[in-house]
């Protein structure tokens, strides 16, 4: 088990140290210096700020300090858009704020969309299951800026309207767990309300997939009840395909969140990203996505290591 | 249709199945998969059920099981299912529960996806004796060890702690044998058992079924296309094709007087060991079974038969002769058979 | 054999397909929509009608009702416009020249013109006085007397120009009074082009990328899962980011190619992982084997024996990336990253955020409900692809 953690973690790392020369090289197409202080700076700002970021240094040089200062989680340098303040408060001040928006999120959209899958699976071409799918597709159709704008509009305008009580945020974000309600849950329902199309129709096509296996046969033929079949025998090989899913939805829900952040002014790492790159805020910009790519990686690990705790084929090959 | 000998209480087989018919829903309409199958199978009797692949064995037994996907497959309005006299083809979900595992088990074709690959060999054990059985867990472990080394496993207590994978085809043979065999059922149907298997394991698996028959006086339905199998094992035999019943007496009497042209193709289509065995061609059946979606009118084994005339072409045959005895559904039925 | 396996996949896949009356009516859905596209093309309707005012900001759909307030304030609109053209130094053809949308004003001399126009701000001001218009049955009634004095400033369009005219204001105008059915219209052209363009690369380079890997195995293998691990280890709107980022103050910038290319960048990753899969598999199979120990080359049996028969994958991506480009379009307009000079559906549901909170809803509607059906249908299109060619997928 562990050896087999070790070996994705190694699998992964040239993986991870193209990523970021490919993001370096990608930011250093336009000057950021030029592009953050405009066409008309002046030289020795330009140079100044150069400097200081160590942009006048050899490439490689470059290449391993960021990959030093991810690895030793140490990100001391200075944001540019605002002064005085570092890369790493900026960083530390908005995972919570986006944690507390994606973690619930994947909660609720998982436990939501497997019960529905699960529903769906159990009542294979009944009524209720082809209606949930229709509305399934239907529901994957619309974009997810429709559900966040009529979200946002139904939850937090017409409710307050017409009970005369606010019960969600227009947007905004204040820390504290009393706080979460208000702030938070609006934009997790809508983001968990636009990725239930999709994974319901995944989840349930992996039940159907695995209520058609030899297995099941067997089970059934043993005198297992229905619902010890789908429960018992079908979910569990069916959270090995979930899990990967699940995982793998993460980073996408760190992209959704962006858009939610943005929309509803939630100083998470999206929004910061989304600023910097409006002011042209390069070192933000360099660390933020890094960050983002080794988050993703780090889930695809965890996913493979889940995968094994799940399925003792992997686990004990 | 003709009316079937009643028999009388004393020598009431444990499994009648009458006038059995399944279909299935599919793109380009319902399909027949079987059609109108009826057999007796008394205690501690062995049924061989032989013919091609596509022919309707699996069928059959999946049927009598109810083990057809629900939203795929209807039983035909007038099949009867008869275990001990009680008719299980309709019966409610919960009935079915207590006899499936309990009094009729199964043994499937592919040990290496029959078993489930998330679950250790002896919690897969010891289910059918959590829902049939009011033994206590270690009364169940005990019992899962006491079936494994009766079925001739190994290390049985080691191997009740692993996984599926980690065995062999055949030793995940000998696990779904035991796991059948486990409540002592009263019927086992074993959907080609050995198929999957090497020959030397094959031997072996066939041995242990034999040794458990007379063990346990469980009656079986072997479902095989392998004839050897058969001639190995079997009392009595029920040939199919096409989804009907063609042929079937006792092993004696199907390889020694095959009736119908279809059995005689089949019989000859195994290689014999002894004089010329090398020198002349294994004679074949040419052509294929007909799809189910174009049945020919008249008998379904016309265009294969070297003997059919017009009325092979116009009218299907019957199925004559006695339920226990010799039945043949052919217009022209080789060696002198009912006419 | 090759030829006769294609055949075999194509036939039974196509039977199967052309059966699906689901997936027949989305492909005549998606068929109506690129004719609408060609049309939009064609300059029908022309890019300068679908920015011109046809009327007052965020009048409803046919079907729709507004308050009293907005009633008077669209007649205020009317009148203003009317007296703006009176007021210039050549009024003959000013008046000559006025277009409301498709309305003209009645013929007339200025002075005529002028005075009536002076009749319909006294009928304004009666209602004007009231504060709550809806309250009294009075008001009301003053209200459509200032309104049938409007209409009768104009004079309605006639024949084809007044069924145009109807069209053009069914779905209601935006909140600059421009029409929102010929802007949704519009749009399409901008999503099938993004739809298109984006899933064809996506395709194309996927099945290259993934026949060679799947095909070759070795380095060539590695190098490709290295390079898709990488691209897919970055999402897709960060990577657009970047990339907006890195084209800024180029030639490029806001154009449509920073939006291909950060599309194509992470949307090639399916399909390469998906036909390499397949091309593993094909490989082993016993036509290739024979044609490869027959003498042909490696790039004649990839591209004859190989690819032809991972068509129906790269069908099924480019559909289901078509869905994902035109989702991915409506994000980046939001951003501000998207198209910029032409509308969209992206655009136009951005757009629409503020009007939402009026409680006008034409806008985002429109854009929505053209959006979804297309999207149904390529959905449902995928779904009876998948069933036809690739049934045991998940």
């Amino acid at each position: 088990m562990w050896s087999y953690t070790a070996r994705r973690l190694l699998y992964n790392i040239p993986v991870y140290l193209g990523i970021v020369l490919l993001l370096m090289l990608a930011l250093r197409v336009n000057d950021p210096a030029n592009a953050f202080l405009g066409k008309n700076a002046n030289p020795e700002d330009l140079l100044l700020i150069k400097e200081r970021l160590g942009l006048d240094r050899p490439f490689l040089v470059q290449y391993f300090d960021l990959l030093k200062s991810v690895f030793s989680l140490d990100f001391g340098t200075y944001s540019w858009a605002n002064e005085g303040i570092t890369v790493g408060r900026m960083l530390r001040e908005s995972v919570v704020p986006s944690l507390s928006i994606t973690l619930p999120a994947l909660i609720l959209t998982s436990t939501v969309s497997i019960t529905i899958a699960l529903i769906s699976a159990f009542f294979r071409g009944r009524r209720i299951d082809r209606a949930l799918m229709v509305l399934a597709v239907v529901g994957m159709s619309v974009s997810f800026l429709v559900y966040i704008v009529f979200g946002q509009y139904f939850g937090a305008y017409l409710l307050t309207r017409e009970t005369g009580y606010s019960f969600f945020a227009i947007g905004g974000y204040e820390s504290g767990l009393a706080n979460w309600p208000y702030y938070c849950l609006l934009p997790v329902l809508i983001s968990s309300l636009v990725a239930m199309g999709y994974d319901t129709r995944f989840y349930r096509a992996v039940m159907v997939e695995e209520s058609g296996r030899d297995y099941i046969v067997t089970a059934t033929a043993k005198g297992a009840s229905k619902r010890k079949v789908m429960f018992v025998h079908m979910l569990k090989n069916a959270m090995i395909p979930i899990i990967t899913r699940i995982m793998t939805t993460l980073p996408f829900l760190i992209m959704g969140s962006l858009l939610l952040e943005v929309y509803f002014n939630i100083p998470g790492m999206g929004r910061v990203l989304y600023k910097a790159i409006q002011e042209q805020d390069f070192p933000v910009i360099q660390i933020f996505v890094a960050i983002f790519a080794g988050l993703f990686i780090l889930s695809n690990i965890l996913t493979d290591v889940l995968y094994a705790l799940v399925d003792p084929r992997v686990r004990l090959s | 249709m003709f009316d079937l000998p009643q028999r009388t209480a004393s020598e009431q087989p444990v499994l009648s199945v009458r006038h059995l018919s399944c279909s299935f829903k599919t793109d380009r309409g319902e399909v027949r998969a079987i059609d109108d199958v009826s057999f007796d199978l008394a205690a501690g009797e062995t049924l061989g059920v032989v013919g091609e692949s596509g022919c309707g064995k699996t069928v059959t037994s999946k049927s009598i099981m109810r083990l057809l996907p629900e939203h795929l497959s209807f039983l035909g309005r007038d099949s009867e299912v008869l275990f001990e006299g009680e008719n299980i083809a309709f019966a409610p979900p919960e009935r079915m529960r207590e006899i499936r595992g309990r009094r009729i088990a199964m043994i499937f074709q592919e040990p290496m996806t029959s078993l489930n690959p998330v679950f250790r060999v002896g919690w897969q054990l010891c289910e059918a004796l959590k829902y049939h059985t009011e033994l206590d867990r270690a009364g169940r472990r005990a019992r899962a060890i006491e079936m494994l080394q009766l079925v001739e496993m190994p290390e049985a207590e080691r191997r009740i702690e692993e996984y599926p994978h980690q065995l062999s085809g055949g030793m995940r043979q000998r696990v779904m044998i035991a796991m059948a065999l486990c409540c002592e059922p009263d019927v086992l149907i074993a959907d080609e058992p050995t198929t999957a298997l090497d020959v030397t394991i094959q031997a072996q698996i066939l041995q242990l079924m034999e040794n458990l028959k007379s063990k346990l006086g469980t009656a079986i339905m072997l479902i095989t296309h392998d004839l050897g199998v058969v001639a190995q094992v079997c009392d009595r035999v029920l040939v199919m094709y096409a989804g009907r019943v063609i042929e079937s007496g006792t092993v004696h009497e199907i390889f020694h007087t095959p009736q119908h042209p279809y059995t005689r193709a089949l019989l000859d289509s195994i290689p014999k060991s002894g004089e010329r065995a090398h020198k002349t061609r294994l004679p074949t059946i040419p052509g294929i079974v007909p799809s189910l979606f174009e049945l020919p009118p008249g008998c379904r084994f016309q265009d294969r038969c070297p003997l059919a005339e017009d009325r092979c072409r116009d009218r299907e045959p019957e199925l004559l002769g006695e339920l226990h005895g010799r039945r043949v559904r052919c217009h022209l039925p080789l060696a002198g058979g009912p006419r | 054999m090759s030829g006769r396996l294609k055949q075999f996949f194509s036939q039974r896949g196509m039977r199967k397909l052309r059966q699906d009356k689901m997936a027949m009516g989305a492909l005549f859905v998606i068929g109506c929509y690129l004719i609408l596209a060609l049309f939009v093309v064609a300059h029908l309707p022309s890019p300068e009608a679908v920015v011109m005012r046809v009327g007052p900001d965020n009048i409803p759909g046919v079907f729709g009702t507004q308050t009293a307030e907005k009633r008077l304030s669209d007649a205020e609109f009317r009148l203003e416009a009317l007296q703006r053209a009176v007021r210039t130094n050549d009024p003959e053809t000013s008046l000559a020249e006025f277009r409301m949308g498709d309305l003209r004003i009645l013929a007339g001399t200025p002075k005529a013109v002028e005075s009536r126009i002076e009749g319909g701000w006294k009928a304004f001001e009666a209602v004007a006085v009231y504060d709550d218009i809806e309250a009294e049955a009075v008001a009301l009634e003053l209200l459509e007397n200032l309104e049938s004095e409007v209409a009768a400033l104009f004079s309605p369009p006639t024949g084809f120009t007044a069924l145009a005219s109807f069209l053009r204001l069914s779905l209601g105008t935006d909140r600059q009074g421009r029409s929102i059915a010929l802007r949704a219209i519009y749009s399409t052209k901008v999503a099938v082009q993004i739809g298109m363009v984006a899933a064809l690369i996506s395709v194309l380079i996927g099945t290259l990328l993934g026949a060679a890997a799947g095909y070759f195995g070795g380095w060539v293998d590695h190098l490709v899962v290295w390079l898709y691990s990488i691209f897919s280890s970055i999402p897709w709107i960060v990577m657009l980011m970047v990339l907006a980022s890195m084209f800024r103050g180029s030639r490029f910038d806001g154009g449509l190619i920073p939006v291909y290319a950060a599309f194509c960048m992470s949307f090639w990753i399916s399909p390469c992982r998906v036909i390499r899969g397949e091309v593993m598999k094909l490989k082993e199979l016993e036509y290739v084997q024979a044609a490869s120990a027959i003498g042909f080359g490696h790039l004649r049996i990839l591209l004859r024996h190989v690819i032809p028969n991972t068509a129906h994958l790269m069908f099924i991506n480019f559909s289901l990336l078509f869905i994902g480009a035109i989702k991915a379009e409506v994000i980046l307009s939001f951003l501000g990253l998207g198209v910029k000079d032409e509308p969209s559906w992206g655009v136009m549901i951005n757009h629409a955020k503020a009007e939402v909170l009026n409680g006008f809803f034409w806008q985002i509607g429109a854009a929505t409900a053209f959006m979804l059906v297309l999207v149904l249908a390529f959905n449902i299109l995928s779904d009876a692809l998948q069933d036809a060619f690739d049934p045991k997928h998940v």
